[in-house]
């Protein structure tokens, strides 16, 4: 009963490690161009004269990218803000039931939304952005993709709550209902 | 639509849920409960959208040039300038702290980076100086609630944002409500210094000690200066006064005083956009949730119900006023904001409240519930960097936290003193 749950665990540690570390590197990136473009306006119209009008599209853009990308850090690391008194006074064995049942559900809505997603995607390839030639499908792409990362990451947690009742051992660090599995912040 | 969704959300919330998937899910039982599936696609459309606004840049832009501030040695020099100021009083470095406070507020706008910058810096040496560690750790967190008050301010630029409300007003509005604090929490001190004999630690500095000090310090204080200046001026707006607070701070940090290098810069660019992330993530459900309100009917009928219970406006803030300080005892200053402003923020307008005095009222009580137990963020903060148990400095604060709740009162029953600013500066 255990091996195939720890092989699974193991698995998707495997992947979702890197995709959370990855986005978050790739959000820091998409910050630096947020800030160059947000300076870039005020001088170009300070100095020049000159608006530079596709700059709010393309910092809207990076912003977007850049907070859904940091999702599946957040969710591994336990850094999602929670209400952790009522939870950390029940039963050691209480609390680990509800953390699963969370997260299972958490699991469950980001799969509806997900579904949902597909609808938002289609309808980006008939849009182009306002003032940059870019096809709003790119940008509406991130929404998938961050969704189904979040899945494999709640399928994960999941998986080692599930685990732990079964082993009856209650030792994971928990924020709240989510246990910590990613701490670094490098 | 029913409004199960607020029951759902309100049960997951207790249980630990993260607020973040809480307002997802409660809405998403509801729903199902329903029978209105189809409306999944609207739920993930207000999440989009809630996140895809320029206005938002200004949250990470904030933070970034807090923490830029913060690892390049900027909160040194002002606590330098501070000691240089009040230092010689009694109890002194307990005025430092709150001055210091006051001074990193014009440049954090967040009361944790406040509450850990000086209480890293003041508390140990409060110790050494005969201070006891549950009034040094007290001091560090009522002062520290000064930080999202004065401008920038975080809190301030998402009540803006989900609200809308203007952020340049609102920066404005909390200039006096934040001094207020801050000289409430420096007269408070004096009295104490008297009664409980709190060292003086420090000798008087001349003014050439001041002025040398001052010249560390300038650089930074200017910031807040240049924010306000090219706002008003109509330079920049409020979000892109965030990035010219990043642009200043890394200039001053990485070039002028170079104590940034690259590897703590690539740190700090990544605890911001993590940082960051959480909280528009956050803003993201919010903008969700307030629809639902709209959209259920329920923010009508906790209106009516209200106003049913009297119809005094006097009265009414005052009830509002005890439950968001109830509020702000369990629940973080932003996730509040984003959840209650907007249901209660369209109630105050109607019945003829300003809506920057309300938006102030709310940050104002919000953020100094960040200092009250049992789950002040802001108290584990001071627990964390003091070693000192979190109950022993409940003790401690508590002369602080009736001032601050002073404060409070008089914002709500004097709404010229959040007004008249913006109104000065042509705000509102």
């Amino acid at each position: 009963m255990l091996r195939p749950i720890d092989k699974a665990i193991h698995w998707l540690a495997t992947i979702n490690a890197p995709i959370a570390r990855w986005g978050r590197s790739l959000a820091a990136c998409l910050l630096a161009i947020m800030l160059t473009v947000a300076l870039a306006q005020i001088l170009s119209r300070a100095v020049f004269n000159y608006t530079l009008d596709w700059g709010e599209d393309i910092a809207r853009m990076s912003l977007v990218w850049s907070v859904l990308l940091t999702a599946p850090i957040g969710y591994r690391s336990g850094s999602h803000v929670a209400i952790s008194a009522f939870a950390e006074a029940l039963p050691p064995r209480w609390l680990y039931w509800i953390a699963l049942l969370v997260n299972l559900l958490v699991a469950w809505i980001c799969i509806m939304l997900l579904i949902e997603s597909r609808a938002l995607v289609m309808r980006g390839l008939s849009i182009t952005a306002a003032t940059v030639p870019i096809q709003m499908v790119w940008v509406y792409a991130v929404v998938p993709v961050v969704l189904a990362a979040l899945v494999m990451v709640a399928i994960e947690v999941s998986l080692r709550l599930a685990r732990a009742l079964l082993t009856n051992r209650l030792d994971l660090l928990l924020s709240g209902v989510v246990p910590i599995v990613d701490g670094s912040t490098d | 639509m029913s409004i199960a969704f607020f029951w759902f959300f309100v049960l997951l919330l207790v249980l630990g849920t993260p607020v973040v998937f809480a307002l997802l899910i409660g809405p998403g039982l509801s729903l199902v409960l329903d029978g209105e599936t189809r409306y999944f696609a609207a739920l993930l459309a207000r999440f989009y959208n809630g996140i895809d606004s320029f206005p938002l840049l200004a949250v990470p832009f904030f933070i970034l040039a807090g923490e830029l501030m913060n690892s390049g040695g900027i909160t040194a020099a002002i606590v330098r300038f501070a000691q240089s100021l009040v230092g010689h009083l009694r109890g002194g470095l307990a005025q430092v702290n709150i001055l210091s406070s006051m001074l990193f507020a014009g440049i954090s706008g967040s009361a944790v980076a406040d509450a850990s910058a000086i209480g890293k810096m003041l508390v140990p040496e409060m110790v050494r100086s005969g201070y006891t560690r549950p009034f040094a750790a007290a001091v560090t967190a009522a002062a520290a609630v000064i930080g999202p008050i004065i401008p920038p301010s975080g809190i301030m630029v998402l009540y803006g944002f989900v609200m809308n409300v203007s952020i340049g007003a609102l920066f404005a509005a909390g200039i006096v409500p934040g001094v207020l604090i801050g000289i409430g929490l420096m007269l408070t001190t004096r009295l104490l210094a008297s009664r409980y004999k709190l060292p003086v630690s420090l000798k008087k500095a001349t003014w050439q000690e001041r002025g040398q000090s001052f010249r560390g310090a300038y650089l930074a204080l200017l910031m807040p200066l240049v924010l306000l200046g090219g706002m008003l001026s109509g330079l920049f707006t409020a979000t892109e006064a965030a990035a010219v607070a990043v642009a200043y701070a890394l200039i001053v940090t990485r070039f002028m005083l170079r104590s940034i290098d690259n590897v703590e810069l690539r740190r700090i660019f990544v605890a911001t956009v993590q940082q960051s992330g959480v909280i528009l993530l956050l803003v993201g459900a919010a903008v969700t949730l307030g629809w639902l309100v709209t959209v259920s009917g329920m923010a009508s009928a906790i209106a009516q119900r209200m106003v049913s219970l009297t119809d005094n406006v006097l009265l009414l803030l005052l009830l509002v006023n005890l439950l968001l300080f109830l509020v702000g005892m369990f629940m973080d200053a932003g996730p509040a904001i984003l959840i209650l402003g907007p249901i209660l923020a369209p109630i105050f307008t109607s019945i003829g409240v300003h809506p920057v005095h309300f938006a102030l009222i709310m940050c104002v009580n919000l953020t100094v519930g960040l200092a009250t137990p049992p789950m002040g963020l802001v108290l584990f903060v001071a627990s964390s960097v003091s070693g000192e148990r979190v109950e022993n400095i409940v003790k401690a604060i508590l002369p602080f936290l009736a001032v601050e709740f002073l404060v409070i009162m008089l914002i709500t029953y004097f709404p010229s003193l959040t007004l008249a600013v913006p109104r000065m500066l042509g705000l509102i």
